[in-house]
């Protein structure tokens, strides 16, 4: 297979939008990456990947261990953003808020903005702090409409019921911005959204390194024990940092027991947002991969969807 | 399932830690039970995602299965990140270097292993 070019010709808005992946999607959930190349292209962004990007930097490890290199090595890729001309758009909610923080704490401490300067300089990088940095939520719900999203919906899903999950660093600007974008665009593809008590709780990715056992057998085993007992279709999340955590406490609950050993089988997959847009704008599962690499593959859901019950 | 011992995949960091730090804690205490043991500026846990920043300039590789899943949804098998342009983690590696950051990790970025 020659190299994917997923670039659309139109425009809504007149920006150039740059995917920048992070570390986990390309390595862990292609399916997302196409579904969200897919959504973007149906609704005629100009969209293409950011390219030649690096770790984020994942402020939960660097900005513990050292606020300037964090500051530097994030301002590496702003430097990158600026150089191809285009907003750097962040799906992971890890990814969006190392970005988002690191150029507002630039913008706002001209000390900090020289020193990260004088180091991409001996790189040979220029950096001016021009870049803008969105995510992908903003970019739906403020760049596209809610009505333009809705306009696309040709297919909804009102047979699937789903538990969401926006994630942590998605409240940073407040519950009315992103975690009340991905709730509107999400019923609007006319999915159930169930509410549970744990649907605000943290993912448990950060925790993990400290104690693993809260980590996995108190924030993932909840959530999905929750999910079981309500027979949902998927999780949906739209943070790969928050993928990452509960595909590793799903595979540790599946490999090494449940506390409780009252679960036999974890089979609630954990969805992509890209994923539930891309089948409600009519795209079929095979299009992006739906069931291809994942520790929990969503073949019950896939069947649903196909047979519309 | 008892919950006293820690997931695999945790102790599976561990020691991913401790297989690439020359320093042996636990072995010195033994031969020198005075001494006064210390904290490493990173803890094992983390150590061997800080090791492939150094390496790869991202946290998880595109191995050949990676790749394989990567055709079969429909992308290009090598993202167009660091994976494909490694001059971008050579860069990285240099800031990393004008900064002092393994040092200051006590990571040896020659041998690519903590050194204390």
């Amino acid at each position: 297979m020659g190299e994917t070019r997923l670039t659309t010709n139109s425009n809504v808005t007149g920006e150039k939008y740059g995917y920048f992946l992070g570390c986990v999607m390309p390595a862990k959930m292609p399916w997302a990456e196409k579904a969200t190349f897919l959504v973007a292209n149906k609704l005629g962004l100009n969209w293409d990947y950011m390219k030649e990007t690096l770790c984020c930097v994942r402020p939960g490890v660097w900005k513990t261990l050292d606020p300037d290199t964090w500051l530097t090595m994030t301002g590496q890729n702003l430097a990158l953003a600026e150089k191809q001309g285009v907003t750097l758009v962040d799906s992971c909610n890890g990814c969006w808020i190392s970005h988002y923080e690191a150029l507002e704490e630039l913008k706002d401490e001209p000390e900090k903005m020289e020193m990260v300067k004088e180091h991409l300089r001996k790189a040979n990088m220029d950096f001016q702090g021009t870049v803008k940095v969105k995510h992908f939520l903003q970019v739906l719900y403020e760049d596209v409409g809610i009505e333009k999203i809705k306009a696309n919906i040709t297919n909804p899903l009102t047979n699937v019921r789903v538990m969401r999950h926006v994630g942590c660093h998605g409240r940073k600007l407040g519950d009315d911005v992103l975690p009340r974008y991905f709730d509107e665009i999400l019923k609007a593809t006319g999915v159930q959204l169930v509410n549970t008590p744990y649907d605000s709780m943290c993912c448990g990715l950060l925790v993990y390194f400290s104690d693993p056992k809260i980590a996995i057998y108190r924030n993932v085993f909840k959530k999905f024990k929750f999910a079981q007992d309500l027979a949902v279709d998927g999780i949906v999340v739209i943070c790969s940092g928050c993928y990452d955590q509960f595909d590793r406490g799903v595979k540790v609950l599946q490999e090494e027991g449940d506390p409780t050993g009252e679960i036999t089988e974890f089979d609630i997959p954990v969805l992509h947002f890209s994923e539930i847009l891309a089948l409600a704008m009519g795209y079929k599962p095979e299009d992006f991969g739906m069931d291809v690499f994942r520790t929990v593959s969503p073949t019950k859901l896939i069947s649903k969807i196909k047979e519309g019950k | 399932m008892s919950t006293d011992k820690h997931p695999k995949s945790w102790d599976k960091l561990i020691d991913g830690g401790k297989k690439n730090t020359t320093h042996k804690i636990e072995e010195e205490i033994e031969i020198y039970p005075w001494r006064k043991s210390f904290m490493s500026t990173a803890p094992d846990v983390a150590k061997p995602s800080l090791k492939r920043d150094f390496e790869l300039g991202l946290v998880y590789p595109i191995t050949e299965q990676v790749m394989g899943a990567r055709k079969a949804c429909h992308l290009d098998p090598m993202p167009p990140t660091a994976h494909k342009f490694p001059e971008m983690a050579d860069k990285k590696r240099a800031i990393l270097d004008d900064m002092g950051t393994g040092k200051k990790l006590a990571f040896d970025t020659k041998k690519r292993v903590y050194d204390y």
